[in-house]
C-alpha cells in the first residue's frame, strides 16, 4: 500500500472528507463511504485500518476510545487540524484534475483554430 | 462456532502483528468491526453462523491485513543519524592520529569508542516506553544517590581540575549530563498542574545543576540548568501544566533571569575580574591561554594552519584543545567543519524530536539532545578562545577518554530509542471522549444535502 505521503490522494482523501462531517468508527466509515458514493468504493476492513493508521501517524487525524453498545469500547477517529489543511488542498489538486479530464473528454474548440 | 471462525481470523492476523503492546489494541478495533458488521447481517436476517462467516469474509485476507499492520505498527530506526554518528567517530580516531598529544592513548580511546558504541545499541534496543512507566517512581532516589555519591567522591578527597584524569569524581561528574533526563522522566508523570507546580520545578532545577559546583565544574553547571529550562519550556509548550503558553514561559524565564542577575552583583568583583581577563586577555597573565587561542585564530586562512610553533606548543599537550590543535595544522575550515558537523547533527535529531508523536518521549528527546549539543558548542567556543567558562567538557563522540565518551553515546542511545520506539509509544490508555461533542450528520437528498449538528448528552 502506498505511502500517504505528499497529500491525502485517492482513498486517504475520501476518509478525510468523511471524517471532516463527523467523528466516526472505522465500520462506520465503511459504510458511509459505501452509501455516498453508491456502492463504487466497497472498503475491505483489510485496507481501511492500515491506511487509517498510516494517516494517524501523519498527524492528519487523531484517534479516541468511546462507548458502544453492550459495554464494548470502540474506537473513533477524528481530523487534526492538519488533516484539514491537507483534506483542502489535496480536494483543489482533485478539482483541477477533473476539470482537465472532463475538458479532454467533452472536446472543445482549441484557441487559435 | 462462528466463535471460532471469528477466533480463527484474529488469531491469524495476531500472528503477523510482532510487538505484543501493538497486537493487542488492533486485534480489539478488528474485533469490534467483526462484530458491528455480524450485527448487521444478523439484522439482515442471516443465521449467527452465517453472519460470523460473512463478516469475517469482509475483512479481507488475515495474512496481508496483518502483515501491512505490522509494517505500520514496529519500530522504526532513523538510519541516518546512526550513519552520522558513526562518520563522526570514524573522523574523530583519524583526527586524533594529527594531534600529536602526549596524553593520547590510542588503545584507551579505542576501548572507550567501543565500550561508547555497545552502550548505544543497548540503550537504542531498548523498550523506553516500559522502562520509563516501571522507573519513574525511582527517579527522585536515582538523583539522591548520584549527589551523595558525587558529594562523597569530592569532599572525601579533595580534587581540583588538573588533577588525575580517573579519579571518582570526575567519573561521577560526567554521569550528571543524565539529570536533564532523570527530570524529564519526572516531568512525563505530570506532577501537577498550575502556576504551582511549574514553579516548584525551579528549585529541582537548581539543585540538579549546582551539585556539581562542588567539583568545581561551572561548565556541567550551565550545561545542565540550561538543558533542564529548555526541556521545562518544551513541557510548558505541550500543555503539561494545563497553563497558557504565555504564563508558563514567563514563570519558567523570568525567575532565572532575576536570580541570575542577583548572584552576579552579589558576586560583582570575582565576575568582573572574570570578565576582563576573558575580554582583554593581554592585560592579565592569567589570559595566557585565551590570547594564545585568538591569536592563532586571528592567524589561521581557511586551509593553511601557522607556524608560530611556539605559541601552540602548549594546544599539544591538552587534549580539550583538539580543535585548535588540528586548526594549527590544517586551517580554519576544522572550526567551520566542527560546526558544520555540531549544527548537523542538532537539526537532524531536533527535526525528528518535533515529529514524534509522544509527547514524554519528546521530553526525554530534548533532555538527552541539549546537553549533547551545549557540550558541542562549549568546546568550539572554548577552542576559539570565545567562552568564558575556561574548561569545557569533552567532545562528543570524537574526543578523549572513556569517562567523558560513553555517556555522550549513551544520550544518543537514549534519543535513537525514543525515535525508534515513537510508533509504539502510548501516554498510557487511550484517549477517552469525556465531555459531549457535536454530531454532524450529513442527509443526501434530490436536491442537495441536509446537514445537522447536534449534541449528544
Amino acid at each position: 500500500m502506498p505511502r500517504e505521503k505528499h497529500g491525502p490522494g485517492g482513498l486517504g482523501m475520501l476518509l478525510l472528507a468523511l471524517l471532516a462531517g463527523q467523528d466516526m468508527y472505522g465500520y462506520q466509515m465503511i459504510e458511509a463511504l459505501r452509501l455516498r458514493s453508491n456502492q463504487v468504493f466497497a472498503l475491505k476492513a483489510g485496507t481501511l485500518y492500515p491506511l487509517l493508521h498510516t494517516l494517524e501517524q501523519q498527524g492528519w487525524v487523531s484517534s479516541y476510545d468511546d462507548g458502544a453498545p453492550g459495554s464494548r469500547v470502540r474506537r473513533y477517529y477524528r481530523i487534526t487540524p492538519q488533516g484539514r489543511a491537507a483534506l483542502e488542498e489535496q480536494k483543489s489538486e482533485w478539482n483541477a484534475y477533473a476539470d482537465a479530464v472532463r475538458g479532454v473528454l467533452e472536446g472543445g474548440a482549441l484557441c487559435g483554430a | 462456532m462462528e466463535r471460532d471462525v471469528i477466533r480463527t481470523y484474529l488469531h491469524s492476523v495476531g500472528r503477523e502483528i510482532r510487538w505484543g503492546r501493538a497486537r493487542t489494541y488492533l486485534l480489539r478495533e478488528l474485533s469490534d468491526h467483526i462484530a458491528d458488521q455480524e450485527g448487521d447481517f444478523l439484522d439482515q436476517g442471516l443465521s449467527p453462523e452465517e453472519a460470523a462467516a460473512r463478516a469475517v469474509e469482509e475483512m479481507g485476507d488475515p495474512v496481508a491485513v496483518g502483515r501491512e499492520l505490522d509494517r505500520l505498527h514496529r519500530p522504526q530506526t532513523r538510519w541516518e543519524i546512526v550513519l552520522f554518528l558513526v562518520g563522526i567517530v570514524f573522523v574523530g580516531l583519524v583526527l586524533h592520529g594529527f594531534t600529536n598529544s602526549h596524553f593520547y592513548n590510542g588503545p584507551e580511546q579505542y576501548l572507550g569508542i567501543s565500550l561508547g558504541l555497545l552502550g548505544m545499541g543497548a540503550v537504542w534496543l531498548c523498550d523506553y516506553p516500559r522502562l520509563l512507566r516501571k522507573g519513574r517512581r525511582w527517579v527522585p532516589l536515582c538523583f539522591l544517590l548520584l549527589v551523595l555519591a558525587f558529594a562523597a567522591a569530592c569532599l572525601t578527597a579533595p580534587l581540583s581540575r588538573s588533577a588525575l584524569p580517573g579519579a571518582p569524581g570526575r567519573w561521577l561528574l560526567y554521569l550528571f549530563l543524565f539529570v536533564p533526563l532523570l527530570f524529564a522522566a519526572w516531568l512525563s508523570a505530570r506532577p501537577g498542574r498550575g502556576l504551582p507546580s511549574l514553579l516548584l520545578c525551579h528549585p529541582v532545577m537548581l539543585l540538579g545543576a549546582l551539585v556539581p559546583a562542588l567539583f568545581p565544574a561551572l561548565e556541567v553547571c550551565a550545561i545542565l540548568y540550561a538543558s533542564m529550562l529548555l526541556v521545562l519550556t518544551a513541557a510548558v509548550w505541550q500543555g503539561f501544566f494545563s497553563l497558557k503558553r504565555r504564563t508558563g514561559l514567563l514563570a519558567i524565564w523570568v525567575p532565572p533571569c532575576l536570580l541570575t542577575g542577583a548572584f552576579c552583583l552579589r558576586h560583582a568583583a570575582l565576575f568582573s575580574q572574570r570578565f576582563q581577563t576573558f575580554l582583554h586577555p593581554d592585560r592579565d597573565g592569567a589570559g595566557y591561554l585565551y590570547a594564545t587561542l585568538r591569536s592563532l585564530r586571528d592567524s589561521l586562512s581557511l586551509f593553511q594552519g601557522t607556524d608560530t610553533g611556539y605559541r601552540v606548543t602548549a594546544l599539544y599537550h591538552d587534549i580539550s584543545l583538539m580543535l585548535a590543535n588540528l586548526a594549527s595544522r590544517m586551517g580554519s575550515v576544522v572550526f567551520w567543519a566542527a560546526l558544520l558537523c555540531i549544527l548537523l547533527f542538532f537539526f537532524l535529531c531536533a527535526r525528528r524530536i518535533l515529529a514524534l508523536q509522544s509527547a514524554s518521549g519528546r521530553l526525554l528527546a530534548w533532555a538527552a539532545l541539549w546537553p549533547l549539543f551545549f557540550q558541542g558548542i562549549l568546546y568550539w567556543l572554548g577552542n576559539l578562545g570565545c567562552s568564558p567558562l575556561s574548561n569545557v567538557l569533552p567532545l562528543p563522540f570524537v574526543s578523549y577518554a572513556p569517562a567523558g565518551q560513553i555517556p555522550s553515546f549513551l544520550l544518543a542511545g537514549v534519543l535513537l530509542s525514543v525515535f525508534r520506539m515513537d510508533t509504539l509509544a502510548r501516554e498510557g490508555p487511550f484517549p477517552t471522549r469525556l465531555t459531549p461533542r457535536s454530531h454532524a450528520a450529513s442527509i443526501p437528498l434530490p436536491g442537495g444535502r441536509l446537514h445537522i449538528e447536534y449534541r449528544a448528552n
